[in-house]
């Protein structure tokens, strides 16, 4: 269907997680050094299709290690976030195979969660308002592990919104992500205040949403990352933007991001290079919005 | 609502779309390379993602298939053209051609609506198609006396208690504070002939008050409980469906005229198709919803059927002030008479 491929038809109303996460990975997934620099390579890569390609790479050799460490948190983190990370990346095409990754990401995650704090066994499952007693057990040093599994969970939800099951989790979600904001408002460069941004704006106010909180949090995430992380542009434009229906401020955004050199800070440079492809993207499907 | 898939994929001669290209003026051009095309622009609170949007992207699909791109829908999902009021404003003045609408949006057009919705009219889904299939006709006139073509009901579903304490009659909800609908008509006369305590708020703001004890008791359809998160601030629920529920797909008028012939009957049987089945879904949500309210803890409260003769008692007492008043009632005597008939033959054969 020719509408299929031109229409983001599943829009993601918490794809959050976009871009933001989909180099999360590579900053850090610290195990060893030949990950550190493949990590640290890719990151600083413009090629956001060739680096596509070869993290499914990376996934692979990552699950033989876990397969003889399986209680290591830290290789859980990194599989939660490289999962995440390549679930962003495919989501627009493939959104159901998305979506299996995201779950993936977001057990990996909170098994690391749980092999740090076993006092969150089985708090999963839970009821919300036991879950909600999860910060109890929680210490700053977690904030990693909580960022990463909220981003998949986030995501797993956003690929799944007509399941009722689903959307009963969200709240979880946003839990989790209030509490990343409370203990490091600028962790990721403020991956916080973006996931709450495209949150509140995500919604209709009628069920929940909030387009002023979601501008304060978006601002205040350019802010944070002082600007240089396009991904945080490109999800204003695609969630605030498009919720209060202003078209210039749509344009502006996402012509902002690609007058941007892509690797002012190289670190970034993968990231963004991903962060102007998709604002090409937005860009073309301006009408189908506004 | 029984479409057959062949309707749905009729595909129409060209010479239609040289009647449609010459002859639209109240409709709006694509700048697309081709021929232009007809785009109604329709709203919906309903996000992105969910049943609802996702019934429009069915029906805006099946449309393009069967002319050739000709016929678009162009959606507008998750609020973006603001609430219910907005929407109606903006399809009156032509920035917008129609509307998925849910209960709040479907009442305003066509107030008589509040007579389905009448507490423990409907005892289930069979009763509520009888009814619906026999009342069609006469709910058609009614939305085109407003200005607007009604393609199709969309079922929200039965609405439950939902409550901090336990409610099985309505004894049970004297002392508490009882959330209403800002506006709504039907539970303002209840509420206060039930002489108790109830908390006008709006929707977006019950959430807050269910966090702030503002109010204690709430009401929604178990699918919307989720949605709107209200379930994680209750720990019980009434397993007592109180009224039937629906919002609406429609289009003004004025652009529906000004389709073709072929077109207008497209366009019916494509929505009678997809929301029939986003109906049949919608069912199946309600239903593993209230599922998922006991696996997050909530307890169901089961009335006595003495409870359950309170609350009736109580939708009987307040009748005389509602119908004729809120809605008309010849309309709802119709539908007393169908369901009655209904029943009789169901219970009698």
């Amino acid at each position: 269907m020719r509408l299929a491929a031109r229409l983001p038809l599943r829009a993601l109303f918490l794809c959050i997680w976009a871009i933001v996460s989909s180099c999360g990975y590579l900053r850090s997934a610290a195990i060893g050094n030949l990950t550190e620099d493949v990590s640290a390579a890719s990151a600083r890569h413009d090629d956001v299709e060739l680096v596509a390609q070869a993290v499914p790479t990376f996934l692979v050799l990552l699950e033989g290690l876990l397969e003889s460490s399986p209680e290591d948190d830290d290789l859980l983190l990194a599989a939660a976030e490289g999962y995440t990370a390549y679930a962003v990346l495919i989501e627009s095409e493939d959104a159901s195979r998305a979506r299996r990754l995201y779950r993936r990401a977001r057990d990996y995650g909170w098994d690391g969660l749980e092999a740090r704090r076993p006092a969150l066994k089985g708090l999963r499952e839970a009821s919300f308002g036991e879950f909600a007693q999860a910060e109890r057990h929680l210490k700053k040093d977690d904030l990693p592990w909580v960022f990463w599994t909220a981003s998949a969970w986030g995501g797993w939800v956003g690929t799944n919104l007509e399941s009722m099951s689903a959307l009963a989790q969200l709240p979880r979600v946003i839990y989790m992500m209030e509490w990343v904001l409370e203990h490091d408002e600028g962790f990721q460069g403020g991956g916080p205040h973006v996931v709450l941004g495209v949150y509140y704006a995500a919604l209709p106010r009628m069920l929940g949403g909030d387009p002023e909180r979601s501008l304060r949090h978006f601002d205040r995430a350019l802010e944070l990352s002082g600007g240089k992380d396009l991904t945080v542009l490109v999800q204003k434009a695609r969630y605030y933007a498009r919720q209060v229906f202003d078209r210039r401020l749509y344009e502006e955004l996402l012509r902002e991001v690609l007058d941007r050199p892509v690797d002012a800070v190289p670190e970034l440079t993968l990231q963004n290079a991903a962060a102007q492809r998709q604002a090409r993207l937005l860009l073309d499907e301006i009408d189908e919005y506004f | 609502m029984n479409t057959s898939e062949a309707a749905v994929r009729i595909r129409f001669p060209r010479a239609c779309l040289a009647v449609l290209a010459a002859g639209v003026a109240v409709t709006l051009w694509a700048p697309g390379p081709a021929e232009a095309a007809t785009v109604l622009k329709i709203s919906t609170l309903a996000p992105e993602g969910s049943g609802w949007a996702r019934a429009l992207r069915e029906m805006d699909a099946d449309l393009r298939a069967a002319t050739d791109d000709v016929l678009q829908l162009r959606i507008y999902p998750g609020g973006v053209q603001g609430d219910e009021d907005v929407i109606l404003r903006k399809i009156r003045i032509g920035q917008l051609q129609g509307a998925a609408l849910g209960g709040t949006g479907v009442s305003r057009v066509c107030r008589e609506v509040l007579a389905l919705e009448m507490p423990f009219l409907f005892g289930g889904y069979d009763e509520i198609d009888y009814v619906l299939a026999q009342t069609e006709e006469e709910f058609k006139a009614l939305f085109l006396d407003q200005g607007f073509v009604l393609l199709g009901w969309a079922d929200i579903g039965f609405v439950h208690l939902l409550s901090k304490d336990p409610v099985r009659g309505t004894g049970d909800l004297r002392g508490l504070k009882i959330w209403r609908l800002q506006g709504e008509p039907i539970t303002e006369v209840l509420f206060e002939k039930a002489g108790v305590t109830s908390v006008p708020l709006a929707i977006p703001d019950v959430l807050l008050g269910l966090q702030t004890n503002l109010v204690d008791v709430v009401y929604a359809s178990p699918a919307a409980a989720i949605v709107l998160q209200w379930f994680t601030r209750v720990r019980y629920y009434t397993e007592l469906p109180i009224n039937y529920t629906l919002g609406a797909f429609v289009v003004h008028r004025k652009y529906f005229d000004a389709l073709s012939a072929e077109h207008q009957e497209l366009l019916t049987q494509v929505a009678a198709a997809r929301i029939g089945e986003h109906n049949l879904r919608g069912r199946g949500d309600n239903e593993e919803a209230l599922r998922i309210m006991r696996a997050e803890g909530l307890q169901p409260v089961v009335p006595t059927e003495a409870d359950v003769a309170s609350f009736r008692s109580l939708v009987e007492e307040s009748r005389p002030e509602l119908v004729g008043r809120a809605f008309s009632a010849p309309v709802y005597e119709r539908i007393l008479r169908h369901l009655a008939d209904f029943r009789e033959r169901r219970d009698g054969g």
